[in-house]
């Protein structure tokens, strides 16, 4: 008995150390709420021909020089790029399809030409949103690859910064950090899209207080939860900011109160409890939507049914296929950086008939769409560096820097990177509304790009397109608007 | 006893109605503990084994609840005029009875053959088990994803009373574990169960009566994976878990405290610990909440460590387990 008792208290002590070593779904563990497999994505898709229905997108640019200059990742034949991306992990839902829309996109490009006559290669790493993987796959394939059309998280991004500026290579961020569009943050080696979380926060705050006094003649009260670090404190920062303006109280600020423990479980409790104590008219969450789920259902499950919005990686449009649809249909507002799948703009139908022609079985996605706009981002970057013959690192970052406009067809906003950070920032957003009885009527979770009437839907309707308040228009762009070493940068 | 609810209601900053509702949510959680801390024990007393698989097989069998409800829509693709609730509770029982097949595969592929050998050799069998399901699990599920488990009793599915607010699905949890323990109550009480005490009383001593100590090897393991399943799902079902993931596991490790505190070797044990450490979780979660400057966001989480820890240095065997005797 006594060798019994012993090997307990090891026991124990091994069940301490198994918690320790568990799965940390915080840099590497849960996402989306749906029984997502995860596709083989890091091979290119079947179909290598381009779909008879599309074209080539178009392009204003000047056809490529006769005499290109080359260094990293481009030979007579190949464009190489890379992507990384985190194929598993938190966000991981969302990450496997805007991948695998890129892949989608090259093909495209591939069968008509490619770029310069160049086949563009994309060279896919798992980084399985660990920091440290991060670089260590970006050191496996940097030399192998001219520019990184993928580059996911905001700690990630910021964790290659040096390697980006001593590699002397061009990166486009799949994250909305405000520091990407500060030179003194990024060295000037990232180029993003959309509206930042900073911004993001102040443009949809003054949207919810319109609502509110629309709707209920009064601002309403405000609970502020996010993520720690550069997504969920450049978000707070934001929205703080426009509550200070507009003079909404904050009666709950859960800044960087969405933690997970070493095992990788969220508990949502204590942030329930504070929410049910506050008792605000609307929450701001920026989280991943597997910690949207039970926050919201667990403050709804004690009676209680806010207002929700939050910033856009906060939802994801397979939370329908959960517990909490009904609860997102009647309370939730999402946000948009772009267009969700089949919005009726001038570039939709291109990217449903190419993503229905490469993964004819896959069901509609809102991520298709940010894929598609990074991989048309870099072409137009490439077809200008080609143009100017010069497809070496060092002309991508400088085509990258005087390209006039890269257009996106309406998927999202138009970019470019020319003046200051204040002149060329986004500041619109678009709201949306969750819908599952219009996603559940077209066939939910069984539907299939091939055989979905209209291409399908992901059961998210337009509210209000192009939004931009009067705060996030005569904001002052300076810089991030949250740093890990300085905090809020905008209070005050 | 009022009178300190209250005075703990007005330290809150909240109401008694709101101390009521937490108790009520802090005894489903319990109720969850519970039913994965008896499965740790019926092993534990029939085999001598503290299972480390207990969490894999608990999210086995709340997988396939799950892939029943959402994936293959069974039974209600059959029988569409079925209520939700009771098609779900028709999946549940379908995917502890596979839970329970687990434990006993568990038991005859890799328990069995260790009879006799150091149990410390068969506790890391178990871990190694344990890590062999969490993987494949990951790969059913899907890497960083969850398979949804439904919604039986719905989130907005709540019952008012004075302002204590009953949600129906912890309602289902505890009546479930106050099931489960009348059950095996009773089980203990049967032919089967006295001889299955009767082997953990003293092996050699059954074995001569002609008790199988196979076949009650194999019983217990069965009890406890199916036990494990139930806490598992209900840990899965919302509001308390929105489906299963690669970290629905860990919810029975979560559960040991309750074991320590109760007995290693106890049923009442399992059950007063497992219903003191969730009341202990949620309640510090909420009274605690607004100091998460102060104690750190997750407090709650350590807190049944506390507790285990502050009743071992009273209770070294816990509050029912079997003092050890030695001779001097």
């Amino acid at each position: 008995m006594r060798l019994t008792k012993k090997l307990i208290a090891l026991s124990f002590v091994l069940a301490l150390v198994a918690m320790a070593c568990g799965t940390d779904s915080d840099s590497g563990g849960d996402a989306t709420t749906s029984a997502t497999q995860a596709p083989a994505t890091t091979q290119a898709p079947a179909t290598t021909q381009a779909p008879a229905t599309t074209q080539a997108p178009a392009t204003t640019i000047a056809d490529p020089a006769a005499d290109i200059a080359t260094d990293f990742g481009v030979d007579d034949d190949e464009i190489r790029i890379g992507l990384l991306a985190d194929l598993t992990g938190v966000f991981s839902g969302l990450t496997v399809d805007i991948v695998d829309a890129q892949l989608a996109y090259w093909d495209i490009v591939n069968a008509n030409g490619g770029i310069a006559g160049r086949m563009v290669v994309p060279i896919v790493e798992d980084t399985v949103y660990q920091v440290d993987t991060h670089e260590e796959k970006y050191k496996k394939i940097v030399d192998e690859v001219v520019a990184f059309s993928n580059s996911t998280g905001s700690p990630h991004t910021a964790g290659i910064l040096d390697n980006l500026a001593e590699d002397n290579v061009l990166a486009i961020p799949l994250s909305w950090y405000s520091g990407w569009a500060d030179p003194e943050f990024d060295g000037g080696f990232t180029f993003e899209q959309g509206t930042n979380y900073c911004l993001e926060g102040i443009n949809v705050t003054e949207w919810l207080s319109i609502k509110s006094m629309e709707d209920t003649g009064s601002l309403p009260t405000l609970a502020v939860v996010t993520r720690p670090g550069d997504y969920g404190q450049d978000a707070a920062a934001g929205v703080k900011y426009a509550a200070a303006q507009l003079g909404i109280e904050i009666v709950y600020d859960g800044e960087g109160d969405v933690v997970r423990d070493s095992a990788g479980n969220f508990d949502p409790t204590s942030i329930v409890s504070q929410i049910l104590a506050a008792q605000p008219d609307w929450v701001w969450l920026t989280t991943a939507p597997s910690e949207t789920a039970p926050i919201m259902g667990g403050v709804a499950s004690q009676g209680l049914t806010p207002q929700w919005t939050g910033s856009v990686p906060s939802y994801d449009y397979r939370l329908l296929d959960s517990a909490v649809a009904e609860l997102l249909t009647g309370f939730y507002w999402q946000t948009g950086y772009y267009v969700p799948w089949g919005t009726d703009v001038p570039g939709m139908a291109e990217i449903q008939a190419a993503l229905t022609a490469a993964y004819p079985e896959r069901r509609p996605s809102d991520a298709f769409i940010i894929g598609w706009t990074e991989a048309r981002q870099m072409e137009q970057i490439l077809k200008l560096a080609a143009a100017n013959g010069d497809l070496t690192r060092q002309g991508v970052l400088d085509a990258a820097n005087s390209i006039e406009l890269i257009t996106l067809d309406g998927a999202g906003p138009d970019l470019t990177y020319q003046g200051s950070p204040n002149d060329y920032v986004i500041r619109e957003i678009d709201i949306f509304k969750p819908n599952v009885a219009a996603y559940l009527e077209a066939g939910g979770a069984d539907q299939q790009l091939a055989t979905a009437p209209n291409g399908g839907t992901t059961g998210s309707e337009i509210v209000e397109k192009s939004f931009t308040g009067d705060l996030a228009a005569a904001f002052d762009f300076t810089g991030a608007c949250w740093t890990q070493e300085e905090g809020n940068r905008i209070s005050g | 006893m009022v009178r300190s609810m209250i005075i703990l209601a007005q330290v809150g900053g909240s109401t008694l109605e709101t101390l009521l509702t937490k108790l009520l949510d802090g005894m489903a959680l319990g109720a969850i503990y519970t039913l994965m801390a008896l499965g740790f024990v019926i092993i534990y007393k029939s085999t001598q084994v503290l299972t480390f698989a207990h969490g894999s097989v608990a999210a086995v069998g709340a997988y396939l609840v799950a892939y029943f409800v959402t994936i293959i829509n069974w039974p209600g693709r059959y029988l569409t005029s079925l209520p939700v609730t009771l098609s779900f509770v028709i999946s549940a029982i379908v995917g502890v009875a596979a839970a329970a097949v687990v434990g006993i595969v568990i038991e005859r592929m890799f328990i069995r053959p260790m009879v006799g050998q150091p149990l410390f050799s068969i506790v890391m069998i178990t871990l190694g088990i344990d890590i062999i399901l969490r993987t494949l699990l990951g790969d059913f599920v899907g890497q960083g994803s969850q398979l949804d488990i439904g919604a039986p009793w719905g989130i907005f599915s709540v019952t008012k009373i004075n302002g204590v607010i009953i949600p129906h699905s912890y309602v289902a949890t505890i009546v479930a574990a106050a099931a489960a323990v009348i059950v095996l109550a009773l089980f203990f009480r049967s032919r089967t169960g006295t001889a299955m005490r009767a082997s953990a009383f003293d092996q050699e001593a059954a074995m001569a009566q002609g008790i199988s100590a196979g076949r009650i090897f194999a019983l217990a393991w069965a009890i406890g994976a199916a036990l494990a399943a139930v806490g598992g799902i209900f840990g899965s079902v919302p509001p308390r878990g929105f489906g299963v993931n690669q970290t629905t596991p860990f919810f029975a490790l979560r559960a040991f405290p309750a074991i320590i505190i109760g007995g290693l070797d106890s049923i009442i044990g399992a059950v007063v610990g497992g219903f003191t450490i969730g009341i202990a979780e949620v309640m510090a979660g909420h009274y605690l909440s607004q100091f998460t400057d102060t104690l750190g966001i997750g407090f709650n989480n350590i807190v049944p460590y506390l507790v285990m820890m502050g009743f071992l240095l009273v209770k070294p065997y816990g509050l029912f387990g079997t003092k050890e005797i030695r001779r001097v």
